[in-house]
């Protein structure tokens, strides 16, 4: 049993089981909220744990940030994943700006943000 | 110089430019930007005619596949057209005649980071760059919704926002997933390395990847969001999506299933007859759900997405023959819906309403837009000599030689429903009414409408002429 603990699958499961319980809590919170700003927060959620995902996977026990310090680059980690999660971390802050700058608009012309009467448009 | 990054590089240029002081800070007039762009854009691609016959692969700063590199063939350059080609034309109509909304410097910048996307997807080579042009096409598309500035155009962004951001956040995942498993995000060297790959992982890696792009292009059950867009924008923001970022989206699958999961099979399923199966539900419920609609935009929203479901079902088959015939939909289809919904565009303003019941007699009112409407809607209905006759003939050849007789029989209830309600609509438009005194119509806007009905004739009654190209668009993807 502690052997399961030291070792790196122990690890390996625990971030899955984290990635994944994060996705279900966003996925939970977009499909059942009311109000636009938590359904926001709840997409941020979704993309975190999907950021996550980005950078923990390729992790190996004992690897060091790809940055170059002048001692060699033993034990260096993919920087990729790292070049992409930045990225993939400015674009999500782009749609959450943007999501939030339409619910306003909408808060100005309707008074409310309730998701549940936006139906201005025909079903 | 001449490079593929031009095509990248002007649009998405312009789009910094453009909010500088003294430009950007003025209610001056910009829309000629859109069609000088479009124009630059179309002459770029004529420079690079020759790709169809021998693709031109650049690499940037490495080679690929560790670097970045943009592909361009005979399907991209088919895609290319038809993206560029529509763009020219609504940029074209609403340069001729436009609203308030397309003023000012911000109409010009979204339209040019719409085509930096959409181009993009089309001719990247690499996994992660196509989820960042996704994206780019993706904000613009919702920055285009809102731009009427009502309540409902910010009711139908906030929509297409959440689901899209659900889209990205599917690639994403299949992105990583991807990167970690093969070690390169080069689409031509995943697809010799995805095939090797344990078949449940395959299994998920291209359901996100599905999930991702089928919202897009407007696939059942993840199309929910569309008829809302089409009806919460301005119709020619909905000529745009339909003729642009939806084909991309297609243009995406294509990439999906035949660069990175070439034929590739799981348990036994081929992954094409999931599509088959999507698209044929899709084209069914589209149609059927377009003829209860009372709203022009929202029916040519439907109509649109069981348009391009046909083309899917038939690019399902995979075979040459259905390929080609699906590509060559593709093109008819986005010259139907430039026209059709600049031709909305017209017709509400001067209805001053969206609703069908409210054209009445507009047909008699305005001759020319009446002539333009009828040509448009039989051709989308199928009649021949319109180049849509010929396409679909070839789908149901191509469905009949692999004997799909269920799915023929689905297209063939669905085209009967469709004729059905585009008749509804030229009925209301010729109806009796008094006679008023008869517009002028500008000649930029004449213009815009002869364009795509002329080319739907012409091909219509010599498709040879495209045919030769569409063939070998779809010969390279195999």
């Amino acid at each position: 049993m502690m052997d399961y603990f030291n070792s790196e699958a122990a690890l390996t499961h625990l971030m899955m089981a984290g990635i994944l319980s994060l996705v279900v809590i966003g996925l939970y919170g977009i499909l059942t909220r009311k109000n636009l700003i938590k359904i926001f927060l709840s997409l941020g959620v979704v993309e975190t744990a999907v950021n996550i995902l980005i950078v923990a996977l390729p992790y190996r026990k004992g690897g060091v940030a790809p940055i170059l310090t002048g001692q060699g680059m033993e034990g260096f980690l993919d920087p990729v994943p790292q070049a992409l999660v930045l990225t993939s971390i400015v674009i999500g802050l782009a749609i959450t700006a943007l999501g939030l700058v339409m619910a306003v608009k909408f808060y100005q012309h309707e008074g409310h943000l309730n998701i549940r009467k936006m139906n201005g448009l025909k079903r | 110089m001449v490079s593929t990054i031009w095509f990248i590089a002007l649009p998405l240029g312009l789009a910094f430019i453009l909010p500088f002081r003294g430009l950007g800070h003025t209610k001056r007039d910009l829309t000629i930007i859109p069609l000088v762009l479009t124009i630059v854009l179309g002459g770029l691609l004529f420079l690079f005619r020759l790709a169809v016959t021998s693709p031109v692969l650049e690499g940037f700063v490495l080679d690929p596949p560790l670097g970045i590199s943009f592909r361009m063939g005979a399907t991209e350059f088919l895609f290319l057209m038809i993206v560029i080609g529509s763009a020219f034309l609504i940029a074209l109509n609403i340069y001729g005649e436009k609203n308030d909304i397309f003023k000012g410097y911000q109409f010009p910048l979204i339209f040019s980071l719409f085509l930096t996307g959409a181009i993009g997807i089309i001719l990247t080579g690499d996994l992660f760059n196509l989820f960042i042009f996704w994206e780019i096409l993706s904000i613009a598309a919702y920055l285009l919704t809102t731009l009427e500035g009502k309540s409902r155009s910010f009711e139908g962004g906030i929509k297409y926002l959440l689901t899209g951001a659900l889209s990205s956040v599917f690639i994403l995942i299949a992105v990583s997933l991807i990167y970690y498993s093969a070690g390169t995000m080069d689409m031509v060297e995943l697809g010799r390395l995805i095939p090797a790959l344990p078949s449940g992982f395959k299994a998920l890696i291209f359901l996100c990847l599905f999930i991702g792009f089928a919202i897009e292009a407007e696939i059942f059950p993840l199309n929910l969001w569309a008829p809302d867009v089409f009806e919460a924008s301005e119709s020619r923001a909905g000529g745009l999506f339909s003729s642009i970022a939806v084909k991309t989206a297609a243009f995406a699958l294509l990439r999906l299933f035949f660069v990175l999961f070439g034929g590739a099979e799981i348990a036994g399923y081929s992954f094409f007859t999931v599509l088959l199966v999507l698209a044929l539900a899709t084209l069914i419920i589209a149609e059927f759900a377009a003829f209860h609609q009372s709203n022009l935009k929202r029916m040519l929203g439907y109509s649109s997405i069981g348009q391009v479901a046909l083309a899917l079902t038939a690019l399902s088959l995979a075979t040459e023959s259905a390929l080609t015939a699906g590509l060559f939909h593709l093109l008819n289809h986005s010259l139907i819906k430039v026209l059709l919904f600049s031709l909305a565009a017209f017709f509400i303003r001067k209805a001053g309403s969206e609703s069908i019941a409210d054209f009445k007699g507009m047909g008699r009112k305005f001759p020319v837009a009446g002539l333009f409407f009828t040509i448009g809607a039989l051709a989308v209905a199928g009649f021949p000599p319109f180049s849509p006759f010929a396409s679909k003939m070839a789908i149901l050849k191509a469905l009949m030689d692999g004997g799909h007789f269920i799915v023929l029989t689905g297209i063939l209830v669905a085209t009967v429903v469709e004729v059905g309600y585009y008749f509804k609509v030229i009925q209301v438009l010729y109806a009796p009414v008094e006679k008023t005194e008869k517009e002028k119509i500008k000649p930029m806007v004449l213009f815009s409408w002869f364009v795509p009905a002329a080319l739907l004739t012409g091909l219509g009654i010599y498709p040879s002429v495209i045919m030769k190209y569409i063939s070998l668009a779809a010969g390279a993807l195999f």
